[in-house]
This record gives structure tokens, C-alpha cells and sequence, in this order.
């Protein structure tokens, strides 16, 4: 053992919290070295001698200054809500005076923001005649979706698509088919 | 007997609470020399340590309801005190102050033991006055664990809770602060 490590294991052995087999490799290091022997010894008198300190007092008037200071901070407003408040009863952290007027402040916002939203249709704006003339060049929605549906139709054009309609009538099955499990 | 006597701190914050000024008067009865001893060997200025136990005790007035019965009662009354300390130890060191550690020996104010002196030399190994000064030389991390561990005899757990720190890191902390206790001292005897 070196001494660096006994000294890490010198409180843990006053306080009997090394096992043992640490506890007899700290002894017989001690054995080699009566000077850490007389280190630890010194530390266990250090130990008893600040357990043994005598407590330091308070004042006699300690009581009176403190229930001056209590009464100066329940006095005080900035400090009274502290005092006087109870944690359980606040609503997300707000008091409920601050909690009912923020809820005001939100519900009046509201009103406002609805009362300011325009309500006349998009259909009154006017267009310039100039992006008018652009957007007829424009092919329509309805157009481009039947040009779509055309090319769609001719690449589905496969027998594929024929014995479904054949093998679904009327929404019934035709009877080449069997249901799976009814051998 | 009052039936106050057999309540325990953590029901007594529950009582005051609940609005039972007179378990607040209890809990500072209990608490006001422990905190004291604490914080007078923490800042060594008997004065200033007073206004600081006295400080302590008003936040636990202004916010009793900050406590949550999850932790032991005398952790988080410990932890307020020692905060503010800290606080008082950081603002005193912007002053000039003397450190002793850089005083020699013969700066090092001695009181001749008497009978009646309550300083006097305790198992006749090292004096109480000694000790207190070893102690304000060690660094304020030192100070503070070995204070709550070695005078106000507090669990290694305790310690660990009240200044924040995790518990093997606390040990070493204190076997350090011993270690570099007993060197100042052997220099003195």
C-alpha cells in the first residue's frame, strides 16, 4: 500500500466502514510505518476533540430581533404575497386576481382579433386586367385533370383490368371464385 | 407534558403550515443554537453569523410553503443557512481580509486555558480555540463539510444533500479537510 491510499482510507477506518480485508492491509501498513500509525491517531483525537466543541449560543435578545424581522417582512408588500400565500391555491402559478385578469386579457384579445378578421369573400377583390389576360392562358384545373385521367386510362389498359370487372358484377363474385378456407 | 415536546420538525412545518404560529416557535427553539454553532464556525463572526441564523429563520417564515416533505427538515433548514453564508463568505472577500494562512505562527492568538474558560483544552490534546482557527484556514468547501459532518455530527448522507455535491465526492472532501486539519495542528503543538 501506498501512502496516498492509506491516507484516503484513514476516515473510512476510524469509522469502521472498510471491510476487512482493506482493514488489515491499512494495519499492516501501519505496522511498517509508525508514523502513519501516530497520522491516524492524531485524527481520531481531532475527531473527538470537534465533536466534543462546545455549541455557540445565541443571543439573549436573538428572539426578539428575529420576530422583529418576521413582522417588518410580513409588513413589507412586496414580500407579502410570500407570506401570506398558500402555493396549492394559484392557478398555473398566478394568483387568482392575476389569474382572472389574464383571463380577460385573452378572452378580450379574441373578441378583438375577431371583430378585425375581414368577412366580405375573396370574389369582391378586383383583379388587374393584365393578370386576368395571364390566367386565361393558364389551362383550367378541369382540363389538366381530364388529360390526366386519359393518359391514367391508357397505361391501365391491360387484361388486368378486364377480369376484374368480369370476376365483380353487380357486386357479387363470379363463382370460379372460392373463398379461402371453404375447401 | 405538552404534546409539542413529542412532535417531530417535519410535523412541526407541517403544522406551521397549516397555520400553527406557535409550532414556528418550536421549530426556531430547536433550531437557532444548532444553526448558530453552524454558521459561527462557517463565517467565524459571531455578529454576522447571528444576522444570518436570524435571516435563515425569517425564510423559513416567508416560505414555509417551499418545503416539501420529500427531504429531511433540518437538510433544507441547513441548506438556507449555509447559502447565505456562502453569500456573506463571497461579499467579506472582496474586503481585504487577513488570510491565516499566511500568517506565521506567532500571529496566531492563543488564550490561556483556565478552569473556567469554556475554551479550555479539550482530552488535553488540542485546544477548542486551536481547532477553530485550523478550521478558518481550510478552504470554504473543507470548512463547510467537516463543520457538518464533524461537529454538527450529521450523516455523511446529509452532508452530501445539503451542500449539493455527491456523496463520495463529500467523503473525500472531509478526509482531506481532516488530513489538512491534523497538519496544522501538529505544527502547533
Amino acid at each position: 500500500m501506498e501512502r496516498y491510499k492509506f491516507e484516503d482510507l484513514i476516515s473510512d477506518y476510524i469509522e469502521n466502514k472498510l471491510p476487512v480485508a482493506k482493514r488489515k492491509e491499512v494495519e499492516a501498513f501501519m505496522e511498517d510505518n509508525p508514523e502513519a500509525k501516530d497520522q491516524l491517531e492524531s485524527i481520531r483525537v481531532l475527531m473527538n476533540s470537534m465533536k466534543d466543541l462546545s455549541q455557540v449560543k445565541t443571543s439573549d435578545n436573538f428572539m426578539e430581533n428575529l420576530m422583529k424581522k418576521v413582522e417588518f417582512e410580513k409588513n413589507r408588500p412586496s414580500n407579502k404575497k410570500h407570506v401570506v400565500s398558500d402555493r396549492s391555491k394559484t392557478y398555473f402559478g398566478f394568483t387568482p386576481v392575476y389569474a382572472t385578469a389574464m383571463s380577460c386579457l385573452i378572452v378580450a384579445l379574441v373578441v378583438v382579433a375577431l371583430q378585425l378578421m375581414p368577412t366580405n369573400n375573396l370574389n369582391s377583390i378586383s383583379i388587374p386586367s393584365s393578370i386576368a389576360e395571364q390566367e386565361s392562358k393558364i389551362p383550367t384545373s378541369s382540363n389538366t385533370i381530364n388529360a390526366d385521367k386519359d393518359l391514367m386510362l391508357a397505361e391501365d389498359d391491360d387484361t388486368t383490368n378486364t377480369d376484374n370487372q368480369n370476376r365483380l358484377i353487380n357486386g357479387k363474385f363470379d363463382k370460379n371464385i372460392k373463398l379461402v378456407g371453404n375447401k | 407534558m405538552d404534546k409539542k415536546f413529542i412532535f417531530t420538525d417535519e410535523e412541526l412545518i407541517s403544522r406551521f403550515q397549516n397555520g400553527d404560529e406557535q409550532a414556528y416557535i418550536e421549530l426556531v427553539n430547536r433550531y437557532r443554537d444548532r444553526l448558530m454553532s453552524f454558521v459561527y464556525r462557517f463565517v467565524n463572526d459571531e455578529v454576522v453569523a447571528e444576522d444570518i441564523v436570524q435571516d435563515a429563520l425569517v425564510k423559513l417564515y416567508t416560505h414555509k410553503h417551499y418545503y416539501k416533505n420529500i427531504a429531511k427538515f433540518s437538510t433544507w433548514m441547513y441548506t438556507i443557512a449555509g447559502n447565505l453564508a456562502k453569500t456573506e463568505l463571497r461579499k467579506n472577500k472582496r474586503r481585504k481580509v487577513t488570510n491565516l494562512s499566511e500568517m506565521g505562527k506567532d500571529d496566531w492568538e492563543y488564550d490561556i486555558p483556565s478552569d473556567e474558560d469554556t475554551e479550555k483544552t479539550v482530552h488535553g490534546q488540542f485546544a477548542a480555540k486551536q481547532i477553530h482557527e485550523a478550521i478558518q484556514s481550510l478552504p470554504d468547501h473543507f470548512r463547510e463539510v467537516v463543520i457538518l459532518r464533524d461537529i454538527q455530527e450529521l450523516s455523511y448522507e446529509e452532508v452530501s444533500s445539503i451542500v449539493e455535491v455527491p456523496l463520495g465526492t463529500v467523503k473525500s472532501r472531509i478526509n482531506r479537510a481532516r488530513l489538512q486539519l491534523q497538519e496544522i495542528l501538529k505544527e502547533l503543538r
